[in-house]
């Protein structure tokens, strides 16, 4: 297998037969194995970036691969021996406050993030700090839900990120020094960066938050070398594209329970008037990493919701593409293809946690390129890659009541919330054994509707979401056979879960939770197998690589200020104890 | 970034905008009112503003200008004022301490009442852990409760509209609750 330039999703797929057979055969030896053979190690080229899903000593790409399958393809640690698994070393940043980085692994050295944009590097074998970069904030950020970053991108001796002001700065990989930096957008109207963006060649790609304030979200491509703007894919479309076709119901053909005729009639009055430029601030924010697919060259990537959120009152149609799986040219940007899941949302059950792409089978049993994306709603969704037609959706992973209840001014309960099922946790899947793996929330909710005025770059909601307070709140991480659609295994944790999973070859699924504790899971059962109290919300994806022959699990434990778990510092390594 | 108001002003700031020495004149005629860093405001009805977040407080100085805050006091004192001696002023707040504060805290109740609020609207995931705020999103911890309980009254009664959510979270929220919550976030 090495040596092979073949697609990391069919990379991710060979790796995890190979694991599969290691683990239903029962053995257990060590092995770390799979390594990088190509490149210079510090520099990372094209070539290591297109066979990250092979490469078991690197992690270099906030989901380890293109496909963004977040499975890493080393066992050392593996079902037999992760009762074993120690802390290595303990990394306290400088910020204490939400944390969602996904720790980034080049040869040796970790990148990592923080609240408010500070990145560390880090010696990924001992934790001792290499260099800190504290971005310079401007005076003005908005943003929802938190001061979060999710993580930087690396490509060449550079490595990227995203800010709250809504920048993209360039760092030399050496000494953590700026290079470039490029406005991605106006923070004053509400724009910012809290995603990690993707390099693909000579292109650094990312899109922006912006839904809860009245953007008009994109995707955007510049140049890796200068920061200069390439491309912008607007995820609203001009002209009467963003109407839509009136969809009335949601993908498992359920009424959406919209008023079609009032919404006809409103857009022919603001058209009489001239005041038919809603879609300019129609939302769309792309919250996560776009997947990218090098055969096809395509990216792959959800939007999120229209603007404003509760209150569909003043943009009519289906308010297209939000709320929808969509797939553009890497090279220009252009469209390829999109599947909205909920036309004309007034729930906030966007779509935000990053695709991943995955062989998968069609309705009729046969093999292809496939798209899964875990949703709000709650389930997972499997879509054919070519053309983001819809092949099948998972069962439900958490309770859904009273579905589609328009919400009211007084408050309308509805389940699942608004913050989902899945939030923007980034899934991960286990090729192997042909599972998807979710973090879920169960948070009742009651959905208000107040009708506002476009605010100006203020939080525009149009009413709000409230948690219920006495009713029970809960999450689990649910394991679900992407070829069926069945759930093969659940397991409840004591609260709603956000953060991101990682699969590895060793058969193990590793969480965090926000009281504290970080377990490993069973892949193939869910049970509990390890676990190790962090002290702070492990509200972040974790990691793996290798140094020296040993296998790492890294994980940030900050808390988030989305769900108030308890804020931290810690960047915490473990491998198994000598 | 935050330097670059005292240069502009310096530079700039000519034919009645505001220079680096009329900044600290206005400043006081805020004091007089709103304390500053040693004193607390002459009325508890008042707000803290030494330490508050520029941007927040540049926006309540533009929406008092725009008449979408509306405050006759507030009103008269920024008529006339112009973007950048707004931008001055609030950049001169943002840079003070914020002064010592001994409020008393919530009754055991009124914590219950205030943490099932906060749960409810989310509140951190904006006004951030220890809701010290950042930005555009106000600084509430240590803020006179008795204008913490008006602003938040003010929301739940429509009478202050330039933060629509606000207003929105607050619709039906008991005003037990919302009394719980200013001791609440004053007593931090």
């Amino acid at each position: 297998m090495r040596g092979k330039h073949v697609s990391g999703y069919r990379l991710a797929g060979g790796v995890a037969a190979v694991a599969l057979v290691a683990l239903t055969s029962g053995v257990a030896a060590q092995e770390t194995g799979k390594t990088t053979l190509y490149g210079d190690l510090r520099v990372v080229t094209q070539d290591m970036l297109l066979r990250a899903a092979d490469d078991g000593n690197n992690f270099l790409h906030p989901q380890h691969n293109y496909a963004q399958t977040r499975f890493y393809p080393n066992r050392q640690i593996n079902t037999t021996n992760v009762h074993q698994l120690r802390p290595a070393w303990i990394f306290q940043t400088e910020v204490v406050d939400t944390m969602e980085v996904a720790p980034i692994v080049v040869d040796g050295v970790m990148y990592v993030t923080t609240a408010f944009n500070h990145v560390y590097a880090l010696d990924a074998e001992t934790g001792a700090q290499i260099w800190h970069y504290k971005h310079r904030m401007g005076p003005i950020t908005t943003y929802c839900c938190g001061p979060n970053n999710r993580g930087v991108a690396v490509a060449g001796d550079r490595v990227y990120m995203g800010t709250l002001d809504a920048k993209l700065v360039a760092l030399d990989a050496k000494t953590g020094k700026l290079v470039w930096e490029a406005e991605v957008g106006d923070p004053e109207l509400g724009y910012s960066e809290t995603m990690a963006p993707i390099v693909v060649e000579d292109k650094v790609i990312i899109g922006t938050n912006g839904g809860e304030y009245g953007i008009r979200g994109f995707v955007k491509a510049f140049s890796a070398a200068d920061g200069k703007l390439l491309w912008t894919f607007y995820t609203i479309s001009d002209g009467d594209r963003h109407l839509g076709t009136w969809r009335e119901t949601d993908p498992m053909g359920r009424s959406l329970n919209r008023d079609i005729a009032a919404e006809k009639k409103r857009l022919a009055e603001m058209k009489a008037a001239g005041k038919d430029d809603f879609w300019q601030r129609l939302g769309g924010g792309v919250w996560q990493t776009p997947a990218y697919d090098p055969e096809t060259r395509r990216l792959y990537f959800v939007v999120g919701n229209p603007s404003p959120d509760l209150d569909g009152s003043n943009r009519p149609g289906d308010n297209l593409y939000t709320d929808s799986l969509v797939s553009i040219s890497v090279d220009t940007g252009e469209y390829v293809c999109h599947y909205q899941y909920i036309p004309h949302d007034v729930w906030d059950l966007d779509a935000v946690s990053p695709p991943i792409l995955a062989t998968v089978k069609d309705k009729d049993g046969k093999e292809v390129k496939g798209v899964l994306h875990g949703s709000k709603l709650p389930y997972v969704f499997v879509h054919r890659a070519d053309d983001c037609s819809l092949i099948r959706w998972s069962e439900p992973m958490v309770p859904i009541e009273n579905l589609w209840a328009l919400p009211t001014p007084a408050g309308t309960r509805m389940l699942p919330g608004a913050n989902g099922g899945v939030e923007w946790s980034a899934m991960a899947i286990h090729p192997g054994l042909h599972l998807a793996y979710a973090a879920n929330l169960h948070q009742p909710m009651t959905y208000h509707v107040e009708s506002t005025p476009y605010p100006g770059g203020k939080l525009w909601l149009g009413g709000a979401f409230k948690v219920i307070p006495t009713e029970e709140q809960w999450g689990n991480i649910t394991a679900v056979d992407y070829d069926t659609g069945k759930i093969r295994w659940q397991v409840r944790t004591q609260q709603p879960m956000i953060g991101g999973l990682l699969a590895t070859a060793g058969g193990l699924v590793f969480a965090g939770e926000g009281n504290g504790w970080f377990k490993a899971y069973d892949a193939a059962t869910g049970a509990v197998l390890w676990q190790f109290q962090l002290g702070a919300g492990v509200n972040a994806p974790a990691s793996s690589y290798t140094v020296k022959g040993k296998q790492y699990i890294v994980v940030g434990a900050g808390g988030n200020a989305q769900l108030d778990y308890k804020r931290g510092n810690d960047i915490v390594a473990f491998t198994l104890a000598d | 970034m935050r330097k670059w108001f005292v240069v502009f002003l310096a530079v700039v700031g000519t034919g009645g905008a505001a220079t680096a020495g009329t900044v600290e004149e206005l400043a006081q005629t805020c004091t007089a009112c709103h304390g500053d860093s040693r004193q607390l405001p002459t009325d508890p009805a008042f707000p803290i503003i030494a330490g508050q977040q520029f941007y927040y407080l540049y926006v309540q100085l533009r929406d008092f200008a725009s008449g979408l805050r509306q405050n006759e006091i507030m009103q008269g004192i920024v008529a006339g004022m112009d973007k950048a001696t707004m931008q001055a002023v609030a950049q001169y707040w943002s840079e003070q301490p914020w002064p010592t504060t001994a409020f008393p805290g919530p009754t055991a109740e009124e914590r219950e009442r205030a943490e099932r609020v906060i749960a409810s609207g989310q509140c951190s995931a904006c006004h951030l852990g220890g809701f010290e705020g950042n930005s555009r999103v106000p600084r509430l911890r240590n803020q006179q409760p008795g204008y913490l309980e008006k602003i938040m009254l003010d929301f739940k009664f429509k009478r202050r509209m330039n933060a629509p959510d606000m207003s929105a979270l607050f619709t039906d929220v008991a005003e037990a609750d919302i009394t719980a919550l200013a001791h609440y976030l004053a007593g931090l």
